[in-house]
């Protein structure tokens, strides 16, 4: 009876419109909230190259939300998904949604952030934030001379992005003992967050001489509020490499990001899903971690979209 | 004491028990860079998987595909794609830059030892006074090009990033520890005297200099 119901709850699944048409693949895409320019540009992509290699697709957002994207899995499984492509809600509970894909015969490909176990996912096509973020520190240490007092902003502190920056921020920083840090909070990742915590944190510290973000909003937010209080010298710097840090690069204000190639890794996720699908294998590691790039002054001007223009 | 636990009570249950951090001078005092790590990373002892890789197979592996600082330079400009296939090492084939083992016997030209990431810049045999490589001399090396050459490295062998990065920062500390500290190049840099230098890069497009991490920065007696 039960599985009666099930198949009959499946079949009514299988004529909902906007679902895969008979004989077509079907490629599910499931990233945080298209609000940051970031995830956007992962979900377009990633949906673009599977419609571009014959497949539907599916997309949804889980905003960082584990029971949501718990749901989508379950989506996708009812779907008959051939393969799910995931920017997860966090590197530990992600496990089981990916493990009860995997146990559905639905391979899961990571993109951007990892999860905490491997032999589970089909590829885990990680940005490595911690090598970017420690360019970006670098370049930070050099503009401040090693010396002066500094601000850190960092994202929600739910997201293992946020804790593998502000780590490797750290790892470069602590090392100059003249480089002190006044004042260290979450802004959740958000513009007005960042932008009234700046306001607030200048009036104590008005002396301060560089802020990090662990990303690019939160460095725009920042870079607001400093200008408004007549201090746009302080040395800001994010990441992410967002079109609107781009620009405040060329004009001047934010000194630097690092690009999470996000464009290209959607692609490659969905390349190797292809194959994946066709062959059996990706032909790759499980865990490829892509390297990401300095971005500043000398070339904020090739950066459009999460990507290098040639 | 009881209305402050309902309060405290309430307002977790309204959802910010999530760190309300509050302006916190203190907190950049003591402790100030103690960092919550969401994914930590302790399980790695780093300091004695470097020890037990460093003298038997990190030191052959480098010395044994290091290619000479002048050649490869050459190759490179050459045609830098087919210098990569060549001689170069990197675990993504797709979008990261090439690693390199390179070799050869240097003169100190220049040194800046102001900076904690102190540096040399060393004329390459034969010498012409024109600085043809960076060596990064510490206390603090810059980037992750000595564990991105090893091949016998794979980041799937890692629980996550930040373990990964521990390895690469481990083995930089063993470079200013074995390779640096016996030197005594913290005056001068050793501008004047002469190395046999093995060492890794990564490729920068654009850059004419490599940046050498060295494993090998043996002194030549002055003659």
């Amino acid at each position: 009876m039960r599985k009666a119901l099930s198949l009959a709850l499946l079949a009514v699944i299988a004529v909902l419109p906007g679902l895969a048409p008979a004989g077509e693949k079907l490629v599910v895409v499931i990233t945080p909230s298209h609000s940051n320019p970031f995830f956007k540009t992962e979900a377009d992509v990633a949906s673009a190259k599977a419609i571009e290699l014959g497949y539907a697709v599916q997309s949804y957002s889980h905003d960082d939300d584990a029971s949501r994207q718990s749901n989508y899995v379950d989506t996708a499984i009812a779907n008959k998904a051939s393969a799910i492509i995931l920017d997860n809600a966090g590197a530990d509970v992600t496990i089981a949604a990916v493990q009860k894909a995997k146990g559905a015969g639905i391979p899961t490909f990571l993109i951007d952030r990892e999860i905490n176990a491997t032999g589970i996912a089909a590829a885990q096509i990680v940005a490595n934030n911690y090598q970017g973020v420690q360019l970006v520190a670098e370049l930070f240490v050099e503009l401040m001379e090693e010396e002066g007092e500094y601000v850190e902003f960092t994202g929600r502190e739910s997201d293992t992005n946020a804790g593998v920056r502000s780590r490797s921020y750290h790892d470069v920083i602590d090392q100059y003992p003249d480089l002190k840090m006044v004042a260290r909070q979450s802004a959740n990742w958000s513009q007005p967050e960042a932008f009234s915590k700046m306001e607030s944190i200048l009036q104590a510290n008005p002396d301060i001489k560089g802020v990090i973000c662990g990303n690019d909003t939160m460095a725009m937010g920042a870079m607001a509020a400093l200008k408004a209080a007549g201090k746009g010298g302080v040395i800001v710097v994010g990441f992410d490499g967002s079109n609107d840090v781009r620009d405040s690069i060329l004009a001047g204000d934010i000194k630097a990001t690092g690009l999470q190639p996000a464009a290209r890794i959607a692609a490659m996720a969905v390349e190797q899903a292809d194959r994946f699908i066709k062959t059996g294998s990706t032909g790759q590691a499980e865990k490829q971690l892509v390297d990401c790039i300095l971005i500043d002054k000398s070339n904020a001007g090739k950066l459009d979209n999460f990507a290098m223009k040639p | 004491m009881r209305l402050f636990i309902v309060v405290a009570g309430l307002l977790t249950f309204l959802g910010f028990s999530a760190t309300v951090v509050k302006n916190e001078p203190a907190a950049a005092r003591a402790g100030a860079h103690e960092i919550q790590v969401f994914f930590s990373a302790d399980t790695f002892d780093a300091e004695g998987y470097v020890e037990s890789i460093w003298e038997n197979r990190v030191l052959p592996y480098v010395k044994d595909r290091a290619v000479g600082i002048l050649e490869l330079r050459d190759e490179m400009r050459k045609n830098g794609r087919a210098a990569g296939e060549k001689y170069g090492y990197r675990a993504v084939a797709e979008h990261n830059p090439y690693n390199f083992a390179v070799k050869g016997r240097i003169k100190v030209v220049a040194a800046n030892v102001k900076s904690r990431n102190g540096r040399i810049e060393a004329d390459a045999y034969p010498y012409d006074g024109v600085p043809d490589a960076i060596v990064q001399i510490g206390p603090i090396f810059k980037g992750t090009s000595l564990r991105d050459l090893l091949d016998f490295v794979s980041f799937d062998d890692f629980k996550n990033q930040v373990e990964f990065a521990k390895l690469a920062n481990q083995l930089n500390l063993r470079v200013r520890d074995s390779v640096i500290a016996p030197l005594g190049l913290a005056g001068d840099g050793g501008v004047g005297r002469e190395f046999h230098l093995a060492g890794a890069v990564t490729e920068e497009p654009g850059e004419t200099r490599f940046t050498v991490v060295p494993v090998v920065l043996d002194p030549i007696p002055e003659r």
